[in-house]
């Protein structure tokens, strides 16, 4: 149960907010949607790779 | 040692809490991603538990002569309905109240399909009993 995913997601979305607005400020609005929208992803690629170990150890447990 | 892990499990909680309420606002879909990641980190953890009394149930129905068949049935029933749970909840956090009523009435279909044979099973045991 350690929260290093946890930080580092967290972390992940308030760069991302602070260089959506930066950029957004600088007024390049579309590249800003581009910048949070690659941060989603990675963040969702993290997820993934959280939620796939949660589904394995599940199968395991249950012979699903 | 029990109380050690329920802490450890509040903490968790609370820590995910507080990044949550703090991502929210700014960023609604990491909020969800992140309740996504928190729960599922925690039901990981649950898991090495739930074997154990899993286990222990088992050898128990086999003392008792319970088929073996029905046991693993049994289990996988359980853990459908584990799974189930896990994403009809999540979907209802995130707003969407619809999806998460797919997601558990697929599971009760799920769970009525896996336990047929079972009810089958007591029916023959019964008219076998009868006849």
């Amino acid at each position: 149960m350690n929260a290093d995913v946890i930080w580092q997601i967290a972390g992940l979305g308030v760069l991302i907010v602070v260089v959506h607005s930066v950029i957004k400020t600088a007024g390049r609005d579309e590249l800003a949607w581009l910048v949070t929208l690659a941060g989603v992803v990675i963040v969702l690629w993290r997820v993934i790779g959280v939620v796939n170990q949660l589904f394995q150890a599940v199968r395991a447990v249950f012979q699903l | 040692m029990a109380w050690v892990t329920v802490l450890a499990l509040v903490g968790f909680a609370l820590v995910c809490l507080v990044c949550l309420v703090v991502l929210r606002p700014l960023r609604p879909e990491l909020a969800v991603l992140l309740g996504l990641a928190a729960s599922a980190l925690i039901f990981a953890a649950l898991l090495p538990r739930v074997r154990a009394i899993l286990d222990t149930l088992q050898t128990l129905a086999r003392q008792g002569g319970v088929d073996g068949a029905y046991l693993g049935l049994v289990l996988r029933i359980i853990g459908v309905a584990y799974i189930a749970e896990f994403g009809a909840q999540l979907a209802r956090d995130a707003g969407e109240g619809a999806l998460a009523a797919k997601v558990e009435l697929g599971g009760k279909i799920l769970i009525l399909s896996l336990g047929l044979p079972i009810l089958l099973g007591i029916l023959q045991l019964i008219t076998r009993l009868i006849g």
